[in-house]
């Protein structure tokens, strides 16, 4: 990941690039001359840090406007010579990150980064969410093409499908880690497949589940019949594919939105549809169930439609369910044998 | 298969340089179990035979007996096992193998046999099965239920194009695990399964029809209402014909009955020994139910909540 700082002075930094390693992020150091160009090919998502040494109040003022009228990238300020009075005045502008003068040397690395993703993914949710801008998607253009039309970089709409295995916690009591991370990638081949079949790609997978996405084109029907194979798939999976001595619990969540597209490092992405399928998934939904957003149920066959339930709402949608397959028969999370 | 001078060459080569006569004998016994190499060539049993001869002869016998891939199978496996422990190298064999899969075959080493290979046209067979001769298979019978409503109900045309969905998608979920379609008359058929797992990979191939049907009616079929399937499973000997018809067995009349008198459309019936062999994980999605003679079938319904 690259991390774009603007300096007056990028010779000496208050700040320090992380030591190289393969998840350590680069830092690109440039003149404020440079910014105006910089900025509007910067993708959504993208991390620049301005450092205010050297500024004046009024320079200081215009950057605080820079932010506010860009919402899409994630901006730092490094403030070595603690300059600013009111350091929250920038969060209100929307900053995400704040590196004073009692934290001059600080360094840059993938763990502060972590945390002002996370901090990033929380924060301008829920201002947006209080704001009510989120409360309905956006009705989406679609991608004829599929895949064709994705452009790496940019905002697209998709209906993303979250896959995530039930139980973590006891499946990390009970198996060992190497073990575990085995069995994992061969439910995560195993979702492929099926996801691909139906022309979606997973995405943003880490060990125990992540997204699938499907441009969104036509009627497009693929992705609720996708969720669906995956549950008449789960049998075939726990008895062929399978390392695990039980069977697996996975929950699934399926809504429509748009979000920018990177194929890799998708650490920096942060967009409301991301935020509230991981919501919906993780919160909402129980174990072994596929939810699906009222958005990505009309976009359904009308067959398929007449499987699903209402289940509610989430955050300000209609959400609804799809039946139980009672064969096999429901089970608790993650039903293990004893000699497992 | 055809067994070609160039073949012929180089399995005769590969005998001679590889073993002496006695272990020739012996490994031509795993397949033919009262061969006897002097015997058939009417050598005198006192005086040491010529590999190349004794190799020849052994060739010679078991191409005409329709044989010969069941030998190069026993040489593979000796070649890989050894023999009472003792190591054996076949010299050639891979050259053997390159040219028998030239012919359309492929070696499966899983299953320890030459199979066809997935370009050629599939035979009941596998092409590794001698007619006549009786072998263990899982056998999956399958039957549209309700066939003769249906008839009556809708046009002829709907039908047919429907029960040849039908027919095609049962009959591809048979290949990809490996089994045959044997016979298909109107609104059903008779499956076969013969290498390792047999009873396992016929069950799951039952489920995945159900699963399958289920899809086809949600999404693809053109008749108003859901086709229906009943599916049974047994396994046990047969006797192996290219004519279905002439195929014969207990086992062929049990998988009948079993579809006919004890299945309920939209499920699949197992036998108790086909049962027995699931294992644990896959007999779960069984529930059992009274069978004939106070017995137990197992069954798989495919069911959901209702809404």
């Amino acid at each position: 990941m690259t991390i774009h700082v603007f300096s007056r002075t990028p010779g000496s930094l208050p700040v320090r690039a992380p030591r190289r390693g393969k998840a350590a992020p680069t830092l690109e150091v440039r003149q404020y001359s440079d910014l105006p160009d910089a900025l509007p090919s910067m993708g959504e998502g993208s991390i620049v840090y301005l450092d205010l040494g050297g500024l004046g109040a009024g320079a200081r003022g215009r950057l605080r406007a820079l932010i506010a009228r860009n919402p899409r990238i994630l901006f730092g300020i490094i403030d070595g010579s603690g300059a600013v009075a009111d350091p929250a005045s920038l969060f209100h502008a929307g900053a995400v990150d704040y590196i004073g003068k009692a934290h001059t040397g600080a360094v840059l690395d993938a763990k502060r980064l972590a945390a002002v993703l996370e901090f990033a993914r929380g924060a301008r949710g829920q201002f947006r969410r209080a704001g009510g801008e989120t409360a309905q998607e956006p009705s989406p253009e679609t991608l004829p093409n599929g895949w064709a039309s994705v452009v790496g970089g940019r905002e697209h709409p998709f209906a993303i499908l979250l896959v995530e295995v039930d139980g973590v916690d006891e499946l990390k009591k009970r198996f060992e880690a190497g073990n575990l991370a085995l069995a994992m990638e061969t439910f995560r081949a195993h979702v492929e497949k099926i996801v691909g079949a139906h022309g979606g790609r997973t995405w943003m997978w880490s060990r125990f589940g992540g997204l699938a996405l499907f441009p969104l084109a036509g009627e497009g029907t693929a992705p609720a019949v996708c969720g669906l194979r995956l549950l008449l798939a789960r049998l075939f999976y726990d008895v062929e594919e399978s390392l695990l001595p039980g069977f697996l619990s996975f929950r699934m969540a399926l809504s429509v939105g748009r979000t920018v597209y990177h194929e890799t490092n998708t650490g920096g992405i942060v967009a409301d549809s991301l935020n509230s399928i991981f919501h919906l998934g993780r919160r909402f939904a129980r174990p072994g169930q596929f939810l699906l957003t009222a958005d990505a149920l009309e976009l359904a066959p009308p067959s398929v439609r007449g499987y699903c339930v209402p289940a509610g709402s989430f955050e300000g949608r209609k959400i609804f369910r799809m039946t139980q397959l009672l064969s096999p028969k429901p089970q608790k999370e993650n039903e293990w044998p004893e000699e497992a | 298969m055809k067994v070609n001078a160039r073949l012929a060459t180089l399995f005769i080569s590969a005998l001679s340089q590889s073993m002496p006569v006695d272990l020739m004998g012996k490994v031509a016994r795993m397949v033919i179990p009262d061969y006897d190499v002097y015997d058939r060539s009417g050598f005198p049993a006192n005086i040491p035979m010529p590999r190349a001869d004794a190799a020849r002869q052994i060739l010679g016998d078991f191409t005409r007996e329709r044989y010969f891939l069941k030998l190069v199978e026993a040489l593979i496996d000796v070649h890989f096992h050894g023999d009472m422990g003792r190591d054996v190298k076949i010299s050639l064999l891979p050259r053997i193998i390159a040219e028998i899969e030239d012919q359309g075959y492929r070696y499966s080493p899983e299953k320890g046999v030459f199979v066809e290979s997935a370009g050629r046209e599939r035979t009941m067979g596998w092409g590794t099965l001698h007619e006549g001769r009786t072998y263990e298979f899982a056998l999956l019978r399958t039957d549209i239920a309700g066939n003769s409503d249906l008839v009556r109900r809708y046009p002829r045309g709907l039908i047919r194009s429907t029960y040849g969905n039908v027919r095609d998608m049962i009959t591809r979920l048979v290949e990809k695990r490996d089994g045959r379609m044997w016979s298909w008359e109107g609104d059903g058929g008779l499956a076969a399964f013969y290498f390792i797992d047999k009873t396992i990979q016929a069950t799951l191939c039952g489920i995945e029809i159900l699963h399958e049907l289920f899809l086809y009616n949600l999404l693809a079929s053109g008749l108003p209402e859901a086709v229906s399937v009943r599916l049974a499973v047994h396994a046990g000997p047969c006797r192996f014909h290219r004519s279905a018809r002439e195929s014969a067995g207990d086992a062929i009349r049990r998988v009948e009955i079993l579809e006919s008198s004890y299945t309920v459309p939209g499920s699949l019936t197992v036998s108790p020994g086909v049962y027995t062999d699931l294992g644990g994980k896959l007999s779960r999605f069984f529930t059992p139910f009274a069978g004939p003679e106070g017995g137990s079938l197992y069954r798989y319904l495919l069911e959901w909540e209702p809404r």
